[in-house]
């Protein structure tokens, strides 16, 4: 049945395409035989609007030369005109920003003209550059603009078009009322105009309306009207759009008898209407097949959905082909065909995944508007061109006709499709707040881990620091132990004494190595907890001592012979200031490990490139009290940072070690620390000289 | 009399040493040179003439030049003296390099004093 169909629309192409190469070559010779130049401008344009949807990128060129020439004889309207045809060319060629450019460029002009005409005619396509990007604050404010000016004059097809395009947009943004109010305004103005389309139009539309408030019984009754109103116009796309959507209604509440019955109509009607619109049946067949599958008519199911599928696969309508599977799927389940019902299942799955990313639901609906607006435009056109060319006006009303409730039809499609977009939504906000609580646990754990591969590095340096004071304390109290014997055995009273000296120091000792060792214990937990630290008077100056110690015995550990002189120039007048004493001291950490790190690499670097090169690592470790900022700086002499890369240093993850040394996250985290205590780090190099980072902390 | 130098970064060596071997500074039998860093030890080598110092007694680990540097530059330019390493670790690395450059002795920490004194008064009998 349905390659039956396709040869049909095949010819009606072929047909179609003809017609407009025809077009094509009137509006050519016109161009060559008219003499006035803003008659050439109109013809370039009705040539480009031809070529439009087949060649957008050939309709651009001609509305190219339609704007030199209108801007060459001052031809202002021509220039709106091109400007919105320009619009509709960039449309197609989906560059929808520099859709709204032009757009924007007609307003300008139309704004200069000061002519409402035009004025109604650039806001109104500029509205419709906005919708296109879903910008709905825009789109609205240009199409009040455009009301503005249009409701002073009498009734025309452009107001209804504004108010529709109003209503789809509340109907969008789920402002319902507004919708409503804006289809009523609709509806009044089309009893007006006496438009019989329109209307049937119209109340398909706020039947959809209905529907979505679930007010069911006025939808069937909005949908009915629809029909007998296309019905007596004898228009048949009228009544297959209505009848179609009545069908959709009827699904909705369950009423799949008289569902499956209106689809009959919309089929027996579709076959009617040459040239066959085979997708349409395709859609029909579909939505008849879920019908049918509910009915439990299994059979009659099975067959419409298969030929649908064939069919909607043959034009890689990949909604269609999702709905189809998911319709089989459904099917083979009632059934009991587990089986098929897996196997359509998955296929629906797949497909769906593939074709239903919210970028391409988008895309679809952005593309079913554009169908929608463009053939409206064209309808406009075509209107003002039936004053002029009368012979034409019985042939183009049909055009316009066809394309308007093609447009319509595509309206429900949209429809259906923000629907499913909103489904889409809603769970994609749960899914980003997921990846969200997934990145926030991630990024916990990667800091973490900077902190333990900073702990780790600091092991070494620990070990050898705590073992020399536990040494002292074990040595001293050991010596302690001997001298007591040797106080009670001597009869010397300057001996006595002199030992007695000896205990007293050593005792002093003793506790000093004690302290020590408590310290650096105390710190090494400090860096590992960190987080909850508690803002402090702090002594910057005893930081710097311990961490440059611990961290070059931490390097030297690593690197057994490697060497460096260390200075400090540590400010003895130095204030003690309010910090979060184990971050800043892991800032600290951080910036003396990268300078060890970055003097060893250097060092290695000049062995392998030649034995004489004397190089001698040295780190200099300043504090100063300036300008009411305590500033700690750490120098060292390596290789310096290439000014490319010093830019971007402070990024998170950006690291210049190889792959599994650095976690690319130490500079960006001290970076943190240092901007939450109100603070600066700054880095300044020199290329094979040194590299310094100075830390300003406020007092 | 048998003169030592003494290299360790932590300045309670002195006080540790002296008291350690009490009886024998008092009864003049030891002399110890207390140096700080690897580069004030060369520096009062170069100092001596002649060179009254026996052995050189240093802690690997040191800001600077380390024991190991301070070993390499002593066995190169005077070899007669002899060096003892000391150090925390007592890894194999370490242990090694020193013997490798030439190293007569190595002990790790905590010392043992009991030994070491006798190995100092071994030095003295020959």
């Amino acid at each position: 049945m349905f390659k039956y169909f396709v040869l049909i629309v095949i010819f009606t192409f072929q047909s179609v395409f003809a017609e407009q190469n025809n077009l094509a070559k009137e509006a050519n010779e016109k161009v060559k035989n008219e003499k006035g130049d803003s008659i050439k401008v109109n013809s370039m344009l009705d040539f480009a609007s031809s070529y439009r949807k087949n060649d957008p990128t050939k309709a651009l060129e001609y509305t190219n030369a339609a704007i030199k020439l209108a801007n060459k004889i001052g031809f202002k309207e021509g220039l709106i005109k091109s400007y919105i045809e320009r619009k509709k060319c960039y449309f197609w060629l989906n560059q929808l920003q520099k859709s709204i450019d032009e757009a924007q460029k007609s307003v300008v002009i139309a704004e200069q003209l000061n002519n409402p005409y035009w004025l109604i005619e650039s806001y109104f396509s500029l509205a419709n550059a906005y919708f296109s990007v879903s910008d709905y604050v825009n789109a609205l404010a240009f199409h009040f603009e455009a009301l503005k000016i249009a409701e002073k004059y009498p009734v025309n097809f452009r107001l209804l078009d504004i108010y529709n395009a109003v209503g789809i947009i509340y109907f969008r943004e789920k402002n319902y009322t507004k919708a409503q109010e804006f289809y009523e305004k609709e509806l009044k103005n089309v009893y007006l105009l006496k438009d019989s389309t329109y209307l049937a139009a119209v109340y398909d539309n706020m039947a959809i309306l209905d529907e979505n408030q679930m007010r069911y019984e006025e939808a069937i009754n909005k949908h009915l009207l629809a029909i007998k109103i296309s019905e007596n116009l004898k228009d048949t796309n009228g009544v297959i759009s209505a009848s179609n959507n009545l069908g959709l209604a009827y699904k909705k509440i369950g009423k799949y008898k008289e569902a499956i019955d209106k689809y009959n109509t919309t089929f027996k009607l579709i076959l009617k209407v040459k040239p066959i619109d085979s997708l349409w049946l395709a859609y029909t067949a579909l939505n008849m097949g879920y019908a049918y599958t509910q009915m439990k008519e299994f059979n009659i199911a099975e067959k419409l959905l298969l030929d649908a599928l064939d069919y909607l696969m043959l034009y890689h309508d990949n909604v269609g082909v999702t709905d189809a599977y998911y319709n089989l799927f459904v099917l083979n389940q009632a059934k009991g065909n587990y089986k098929n019902a897996l196997q359509y299942h998955i296929k629906y799955l797949t497909i769906k995944d593939s074709t239903f990313t919210i970028e391409k639901a988008k895309q679809i609906s952005e593309l079913q508007e554009k169908y929608n607006l463009d053939k409206k435009d064209f309808e406009i056109e075509s209107l003002n061109q039936q004053n002029k060319i009368k012979a034409s006006e019985i042939k183009k009303q049909g055009i316009i006709r066809n394309s308007l409730i093609g447009g319509f039809v595509l309206l429900l499609l949209l429809i259906a499709l923000i629907y499913n977009r909103f489904k889409i939504k809603v769970k994609s906000a749960e899914e980003l707040n997921k990846a969200h609580n997934d990145l926030k646990s991630t990024q916990q754990q990667l800091i973490q881990q900077e902190k333990l591969a900073s702990l780790g590095s600091l092991t070494a340096g620990i070990a050898h620091e705590i073992k020399n004071p536990l040494n002292f304390v074990t040595n001293f109290s050991q010596l302690s132990q001997e001298l007591l014997d040797e106080l009670l055995e001597s009869s010397d009273e300057e001996d006595k004494q002199d030992i007695i000296n000896h205990l007293k120091s050593n005792l002093e000792k003793i506790n000093h190595h004690g302290k020590r060792a408590n310290s650096i214990v105390m710190s090494m937990l400090q860096h590992a907890r960190g987080g909850e630290g508690e803002k402090q008077a702090t002594d910057i100056n005893q930081i710097c001592n311990e961490f440059t110690d611990l961290s070059y015995q931490g390097m030297r550990a690593k690197v057994q012979d490697f060497n460096c002189t260390i200075e400090k120039n540590l400010d003895a007048k130095l204030p003690m200031i309010h910090v979060i004493p184990q971050d800043i001291s892991r800032v600290i950490l951080n910036l003396l490990n990268n300078a060890f790190y970055a003097c060893n690499e250097h060092s290695l670097l000049l062995k392998t490139k030649s034995e004489n090169v004397q190089y001698d690592p040295k780190i200099i470790v300043t504090t100063l009290f300036k300008d009411q900022m305590v500033l700690i700086k750490i120098k060292d002499n390596g290789a310096g940072i290439p000014d490319q890369v010093k830019t971007k240093i402070f990024e998170p993850f950006f690291t210049t070690k190889p792959a599994g040394e650095g976690t690319g996250l130490g500079l960006s985290i001290c970076n943190d620390i240092i901007k939450a205590h109100g603070g600066n780090l700054q880095v300044e190099s020199a290329k094979n000289l040194f590299t310094e980072f100075t830390i300003y902390l406020p007092l | 009399m048998i003169k030592i130098m003494i290299v360790d970064d932590e300045q309670d060596v002195e006080s540790l040493f002296n008291q350690r071997f009490r009886k024998d500074l008092k009864s003049n039998n030891l002399e110890f040179q207390f140096a700080f860093s690897a580069e004030d030890a060369l520096n009062y080598i170069s100092t001596l003439n002649p060179i009254d110092i026996v052995l050189i007694l240093s802690d690997i680990n040191m800001p600077g030049k380390s024991g190991l540097d301070l070993l390499k530059e002593v066995k190169n330019k005077f070899p007669q003296l002899k060096v003892m390493m000391v150090t925390a670790y007592g890894d194999q690395q370490n242990y090694d390099k020193a013997y490798s450059l030439g190293a007569d002795d190595f002990i790790t920490k905590p010392i043992d004093f009991e030994n070491l004194r006798e190995k100092i008064i071994a030095l003295g009998g020959n």
